[in-house]
């Protein structure tokens, strides 16, 4: 069943366009990311949906329910801001029980309800303190708790662990996966950090200039990116323009330059077209000895960067620049190889991933 | 150690300020009172509460001093009902209205008191705007008083007073996060519970020291109700001019003064202990 669904939405602030035409369904239960750069539209196609922002047309429905009309507060959604916005002069308790309070639930009805929330939030007992004696952390997790005891037809949460530290966020991102699985609600998450878009989400929305690029499973957004803004974004280092020399079989031969590559047949190529393909750094095998050939390049280490488990590589291979990344060995001092080695780069053909113009 | 000596060195100037031109002649003032009167600054007798007797034993001196506390209280109720909306409105508006929205609130404060104060018989004089106006449209055929009555007072002094209040309100409705308008209604409330719930509390401290300023310059003010209020003494702060200037009586008007000084305190003391204990439910945010 589809709990929210946005029809043609459009916004337009002055000459740019927030929102350009975006369609969306998003089911009963899902839990959605918005994921996209600063400047992509994620954050006003969330806030239209809970009506904070007025699209200029196309429709919002919650539960099948054409919302476009109805303010904000009679849309039953509950939202998380990435500033947590509890309301300071309130105690947590208090906080939380506001939402029902302006529902006009009973006094002792309301208190079981606060309970329950921050037992689930598991914060049980931090009733009658203070925001601003609570954590980060803690903080977003009574604002959590107030978006989630209202029982909204949607979860909204906008980049609510941007504030936090890495550990702690890890800590949030688990808790959160879990929790909203646990209660089976519908939630629409933003966010600019892909990993933390992968680790949650049942689908991914990749957002540019208004519009998704992308719409899958994380597994389909990382293995498969579409275009090459989405590869770009999903930290695919290596983004080659090729000329198609061939297509036969269940392959197409591609040529960039000296290097010569083999990759799975897609639709629509015709031998002398120009397309992009993408190569994750981690796909790139990387050898001392080696000759180039169909799927392998000669070259020369430009760097070599050690980021603990892992170590990155710039290879100039030919004049096309290649990025390789590997565990790192050890007992190495980190590093296989260092700046100025020749080496010898491999890669599978599935690897060769065709983009769409 | 040092921390505590730099902070005496920064404090130096204003305490020795404040003991030269505050302390020592409003303390020697008090001491005034509690001796007789001869002819300004001469004294006779000893010690003596004879001259507080006489304030609180007399009907006309305490009926000025009810007067006084009466018109300051409602010039700040009136001034906080005026000055809160102006205050949202700026709160509100664009950032680059906020210069010339300033500068308009504090309009009032550029012209001289005296000034205004006599601008405002043009409006409310028997011949005034508004009683010209009252009998163009029939309401009335003689002039209704307006001028010199405890209206005037409390017309002339919200005039005065109100940029003060809304410039502290304005200064703790800015420190509010306007995403909690916003969290407000995503958790269902409308803009009038959003105001009554979330945003009016946290502007207390601003109402609170708006109106604990607005009601100390209300009591302490002389031009407004001596030149709005009709002649002879109505305010006490008139009452103190009177016995120093025209009756010559130092040691009274020093009693007046010392009565009006120790009522101010009182009130805002009170006030303030008011305010800190609706406010100490939230303890400061970080």
């Amino acid at each position: 069943m589809t709990a929210v669904s946005l029809q043609n939405i459009t916004k337009t602030y002055g000459e740019t366009r927030a929102i350009d035409n975006l369609s969306l369904e998003i089911a009963s239960g899902e839990f959605l990311t918005l994921l996209g750069p600063s400047g992509c539209g994620k954050t006003t196609t969330l806030r239209a949906i809970a009506g904070l922002v007025v699209q200029d047309s196309g429709s919002v429905k919650i539960g099948g329910v054409d919302l476009s009309a109805v303010p904000t507060h009679k849309r039953n959604i509950g939202m998380v801001f990435q500033s947590h916005a509890l309301f300071p002069h309130m105690t947590v308790a208090d906080n939380v029980a506001f939402g029902l309070r302006m529902r006009g639930m009973a006094k002792d009805q309301r208190e079981a309800e606060v309970e329950k929330a921050l037992d689930l939030v598991r914060l049980p007992g931090y009733g009658s303190r203070f925001p601003s004696q609570l954590s980060g952390g803690q903080q977003q997790r009574v604002a959590l708790a107030r978006a989630l005891v209202i029982n909204p037809s949607v979860l909204l949460l906008d980049e609510p662990f941007g504030a936090l530290d890495r550990k702690l966020r890890e800590t949030m991102q688990v808790e959160l996966r879990e929790l909203t699985r646990r209660i089976g609600i519908t939630a629409v998450f933003v966010t600019h950090d892909q990993e933390e878009a992968l680790m949650l989400s049942d689908r991914i929305a990749v957002m540019n200039a208004g519009r998704i690029e992308q719409l899958g499973s994380p597994a389909a957004i990382f293995e498969a990116p579409a275009t090459r803004f989405v590869a770009d974004f999903m930290g695919v280092a290596n983004l080659i323009r090729a000329r198609v020399a061939a297509v036969n079989g269940a392959h197409v031969n591609l040529e960039a330059g000296s290097l010569r590559l083999l990759a799975p047949r897609v639709d629509g190529l015709s031998a002398g077209g120009e397309i992009d393909v993408a190569i994750r750094a981690e796909r790139m095998a990387l050898d001392a000895a080696g000759m180039a050939g169909e799927n392998a390049a000669r070259g020369r280490i430009l760097s070599a960067v050690y980021h603990g488990n892992l170590t990155t590589y710039e290879i100039d291979a030919g004049g096309q620049r290649l990025t390789a990344r590997e565990a790192s060995a050890p007992g190495t001092g980190g590093t296989r190889f260092r700046a100025g080695d020749e080496v010898t780069l491999r890669w599978a053909p599935e690897a060769v991933r065709v983009l769409l113009s | 150690m040092l921390k505590t000596r730099t902070g005496i060195l920064l404090l130096a100037p204003a305490i020795v300020l404040m003991v030269a031109l505050l302390v020592l002649p409003v303390g020697y003032l008090i001491r005034f009172s509690f001796y007789l009167g001869q002819t300004g600054v001469q004294t006779s007798g000893g010690f003596t509460f004879a001259n507080y007797v006489r304030l609180f034993g007399d009907g006309f001196y305490l009926a000025i001093l009810w007067k006084t506390l009466w018109v300051s209280f409602v010039v700040t109720v009136v001034s906080a009902i005026t000055g809160y909306p102006l205050a949202h409105f700026m709160w509100k508006a664009a950032k680059r209205w906020r210069a010339p929205f300033t500068i308009l609130v504090l309009s009032p404060l550029l012209v001289s008191i005296v000034i205004s104060s006599y601008g405002w018989i043009v409006i409310l004089g028997n011949n005034g705007v508004v009683n010209q106006l009252l009998q163009f449209l029939g309401l009335t055929t003689a002039p209704v008083k307006l001028m010199y009555t405890n209206f005037a007072i409390v017309v002339g002094l919200v005039h005065i007073v109100t940029p003060f209040m809304v410039l502290s309100i304005l200064a703790a409705l800015e420190k509010i996060d306007p995403l909690l308008n916003e969290a407000a209604a995503t958790l269902g409330a409308n803009r009038f519970r959003t105001l009554w719930h979330i945003i009016l509390p946290l502007a207390l401290p601003g109402i609170g020291a708006g109106t604990t300023i607005v009601f100390c310059l209300a009591i302490s003010a002389y031009v407004t109700p001596a030149v709005m209020g009709g002649s002879g003494p109505n305010f006490i702060t008139t009452l103190i001019y009177h016995q120093f200037v025209t009756l010559f009586n130092w040691p009274f008007g020093a009693t007046v003064a010392a009565v009006l000084l120790a009522v101010a305190l009182t009130v805002v003391f009170l006030y303030v202990r008011v305010l800190s204990r609706l406010g100490a439910a939230a303890p400061a945010a970080r």
